[in-house]
């Protein structure tokens, strides 16, 4: 271990409010393959037609970064297998959503459901470089499988993020262990879509029971810590019993086995070591130990002590908030559309060309990714988009505006429709006129369109969404919905 | 007023093709249409005309790009044609480029010419307008009623009028103009529809029902313009209707981007209005104004039209429509040929066809539904969404009058 203390500064989760009810797979296409009937039970939690591992890596690190918005982000580590572009640096369309500085070090970390802790391992060695600011770790993924597969019924969309650094730490790295092991429990081609797996067996006997342990028991020797005195074991595994059966043998506690959130939203792939840490991070006493496991071509763990700052920098919006059973369901059929496994036809209004222009979104980035405003310096006016003569009548004032992003601001309703007519990948279309603390005016589309209609002078909040999709050339460009404040924290 | 157009004009010919569904024509045949019937109303020859203005707002639905289609069309003489567009206050655009030529002293007589053909889409409504590369980034893929229906949550909000209240008011809007259409053959829709019947349409963009939105519609109208002198000599007696004031107002960005505008009325109509009293001599709209034909592309755009006119009081539209102040057999007579709602709405003929309607009803050829003894017409013809958009309005009087 270096000398150097490494730990987590700050950490926060986001999971799609919107759920599939795992029933409603089993109705619909279990009698594919009735082996699979077993896994009919629950929710699982999913993205809504406009979001993806992008918007919801964005979402889960808006909400550490807001924690600790006095500190610089030096790099970015992004842990995925399910990153839209393969080759355009998704930490990067995440960098520019986030507002962090152009001077940055950033990595799509993937391949693997160890990606979260990989990204995890990459963020921690990055903190060492730097004391003066701060590392973002963010692991998300929303894994596919074909039309009742297992994939579809264990897995759930979600992020988890936490800032590293070496100061005013609420969780201590204090180890970490890795084996790199070419088991292949199953894979996915880069040209597909969709997960091919391995019998659950093999993978419990071969895999965990085999690859797990020696990895735990390395790091547990080398730190000099006994199995029983973990407070708390993430393991990330949706085969019954696996868990319970590790910690047994090798004599940790059964109550440190962490919660994996399997009944209400799911196994968020490379995301759910982190996510589940979050969990515990929710809860723990000062002075706890965890043990954070990823598995997934061999074994990757860390070994964290808590310290007493992390009862004052917990998050805000807890992962057990996830937990409990859902009314907002999407039925079945509208999620295989919202993910292109069926293609109903959307009309003729559909076929309008959707070409994002390159030069235009680049010369634009800012206006688009941090919604930047102007302020003009002459009458304080803020005004989107940002101009170089102000719109406030009588200022007259003619040249630059200070800019004033408006991506963390809450908003005022004015005006607002529900649209059937005009072309939306999930009717009806919503939009309106909101009104930021601000000042400023903008029309903007809402999200979650399958919620009532906010009311005019009812509070919004922005939220990163997927803007456009251009099916002739398999782009997609995103930028800010309103959607309204949640009062349930 | 030191500068203005006012009785400087004359409209001495004015054509108006069937609106609707042609779908046996182009828009090179519904121009004609239109031409024909105006210029043989005027009773002048193709070579007297020494320029003409082309509205055409949708040129990929229809014959392309600049003015040329129509001068090949109508086969004129190798004059100056302009093709114009300002969205569906297209119309009222060609129209004014027509009157400023005259009125400058530059040709002696002018044509105004506007038509679009939008039933070759596939689909119903409009499609949606592209604004460039930039607005694609971040605006909504907005429709035309979902940018229109947003007025009606503001004006809720803003005068505190529950919003089936409201609804019921827009309704009236359609129902009365419903009512109108039936009694004009050259209309798109021509049905009665009961006040249930338009309550109850499927929803397009909340709150706007099927039947508070306007027809999309096929067709052209067409005017011939000269000076009051030339109209005189070509023997016109009384057979003409001068141009009071025509004035236009642009968005400037307050209502898109200013925390001022409450998003319940149009800032450009209201700018529009009180320059066109100003050149037309009006100081009492409500009195003076005989009849109108406003932008009824959505009920509640009439029905906020119906203040930022100054006809109706600030919050009062709802009570003067159901009052029936501006039914057929009301004070002030509003769509008496049925408006976009049933005449229908070919983006670049609409703002013609408005004045086409009040030469009729001035000149007492309106028929069966001829007005009794109108002297000022007023026309009101809106491109854009509420939130950024063009203003039309043309006043238009009797000689004397």
């Amino acid at each position: 271990m270096s000398n150097t203390e490494i730990g987590i500064k700050s950490y926060g989760s986001y999971i799609p409010s919107l759920r599939l009810d795992r029933r409603d797979i089993i109705k619909s296409v279990g009698w594919a393959n009735p082996g699979q009937f077993a896994h009919g039970k629950g929710q699982r939690a999913v993205c809504d037609f406009d979001e993806d591992t992008i918007t919801m890596a964005v979402e889960a690190a808006r909400r550490v970064i807001s924690e600790d918005g006095s500190t610089h982000i030096s790099a970015l580590v992004v842990g995925s297998t399910t990153l839209p572009f393969a080759d355009r640096l998704n930490a990067s369309v995440i960098s520019s959503a986030l507002g962090l500085d152009d001077a940055l070090e950033s990595f799509d970390v993937t391949g693997s459901q160890r990606a979260g802790t990989s990204a995890l391992r990459l963020a921690s060695r990055l903190a060492i470089s730097t004391s003066t600011s701060d590392v973002l770790c963010v692991a998300v993924d929303q894994r596919r499988g074909k039309p009742g597969s297992i994939v579809e019924l264990v897995c759930g969309d979600g992020a988890a993020a936490l800032t590293l650094g070496q100061d005013d730490v609420i969780a201590r790295i204090l180890a970490h262990q890795v084996s790199t092991i070419d088991f292949v429990t199953h894979f996915r081609r880069a040209d597909q879509r969709h997960d091919y797996v391995w019998e659950e067996r093999w993978v419990r006997e071969e895999g965990y029971f085999k690859l797990v342990e020696p990895v735990l028991q390395k790091l547990l020797d080398e730190a000099q810590v006994s199995a029983g005195d973990i407070d708390h074991f993430i393991l990330p595994c949706p085969i019954a019993r696996v868990r319970e059966t590790i910690s047994k043998r090798m004599g940790i506690n059964p109550e440190a086995v962490a919660n994996n959130f399997q009944k209400s939203f799911g196994e968020t792939g490379a995301a759910h070591s982190l996510v589940m840490l979050c969990d515990v991070l929710d809860k723990a006493k000062p002075g706890e130990k965890i043990l954070v496991t990823g598995f997934g071509q061999g074994c990757e763990t860390f070994l964290l002590e808590t310290t007493p700052l992390l009862a004052k920098k917990r998050a805000k919006q807890p992962v057990v908030l996830n937990s409990a059973e859902s009314d907002h369901i999407v039925p079945y059929v509208k999620y295989l559309a919202n993910n292109e496994q069926i293609t109903p036809d959307f009309g003729p209004r559909a076929e309008a060309d959707r070409q994002t222009a390159l030069s235009a979104a680049y010369r634009h980035s800012k206006l688009v990714n941090r919604l930047v405003a102007g302020e003009c310096p002459t009458c304080g006016t803020v005004q989107f988009p940002k101009s170089t003569k102000c719109v406030s009548p009588n200022c007259n004032h003619n040249g630059p505006q200070e800019e004033h992003p408006l991506a963390d601001e809450t908003a005022t309703v004015c005006s607002i429709t529900t649209d059937y007519l005009g072309f939306s990948r999930s009717p009806p279309n919503r939009y309106g006129m909101i009104e930021f603390t601000s000042g400023a005016r903008m029309t903007v589309n809402f999200a979650c369109t399958d919620q009532e209609e906010p009311l005019v002078g009812s509070q919004v909040q922005m939220t990163y969404r997927l803007q456009d999709v251009d099916t002739l050339r398999n782009y997609h460009r995103y930028c800010w919905k309103a959607q309204p404040v949640k009062t349930d924290t | 007023m030191k500068y203005g157009i006012r009785d400087k004009v004359a409209i001495i010919g004015m054509g108006c093709s069937k609106f609707g569904e042609r779908y046996d024509c182009d828009a090179q045949d519904l121009m004609l249409e239109a031409f024909n019937e105006a210029q043989q109303d005027a009773g002048i020859a193709t070579e007297d005309i020494d320029a003409a203005w082309l509205g055409h707002a949708m040129p990929d639905l229809g014959m392309g790009p600049t003015a040329t289609p129509a001068s090949v069309a109508l086969r004129l003489n190798n004059i100056p044609v302009t093709r114009v567009e300002n969205a569906c206050a297209t119309g009222t655009e060609a129209l004014r480029g027509a009157v400023y030529a005259v009125a400058s002293g530059a040709c002696k007589i002018a044509l105004a010419i506007g038509v679009e053909k939008l039933k070759d889409t596939g689909f119903g409504g409009l499609p949606e307008f592209s604004f460039g590369p930039r607005a694609a980034l971040y605006n909504p893929s907005m429709s035309a009623p979902g940018g229109f229906a947003q007025l009606a949550a503001a004006y809720s909000a803003k005068h505190g009028i529950e919003g089936s209240d409201l609804k019921r008011a827009m309704a009236h809007v359609s129902w009365k103009s419903h009512e109108n259409g039936t009694k004009n053959e050259k209309a798109h829709l021509q049905r009665h529809i009961t006040m249930e019947t338009i309550m109850k349409s499927p929803m397009v963009a909340a709150p706007l029902g099927l039947y508070d939105c306007c027809g999309v519609s096929d067709g052209a109208a067409c005017a011939i313009v000269t000076t009051p002198d030339v109209a005189k000599s070509l023997g016109k007696g009384g057979e003409y209707m001068l141009v009071k004031a025509l004035q236009l107002a642009s968005s400037n960005g307050v209502e898109s981007s200013h925390s001022s505008w409450d998003g319940a009325h149009f800032i450009t109509t209201r700018v529009a209005a009180k320059r066109a009293y100003l050149e037309a001599g009006i100081s009492n709209p409500r009195e003076e104004i005989s009849m109108m034909e406003v932008h009824d592309c959505f009920s509640v755009t009439e029905l906020v039209t119906m203040e930022d006119l100054f006809i109706s009081e600030e919050g009062k539209a709802p009570q003067d429509i159901l009052d029936g102040f501006y039914d057929a057999s009301g004070k002030l007579p509003c769509q008496i040929d049925g408006g976009l709602k049933c005449f229908g709405h070919p983006i670049g003929a609409t703002g013609l066809r408005m004045a086409y309607e009040v030469y009729l009803q001035l000149l007492g050829r309106a028929g069966e539904r001829q007005l009794s003894n109108p002297s000022i017409g007023l026309t009101h013809n809106l491109g854009g969404f509420p939130h950024e958009n063009v203003s039309g309005i043309g006043i238009f009087g009797l000689p004397g009058a």
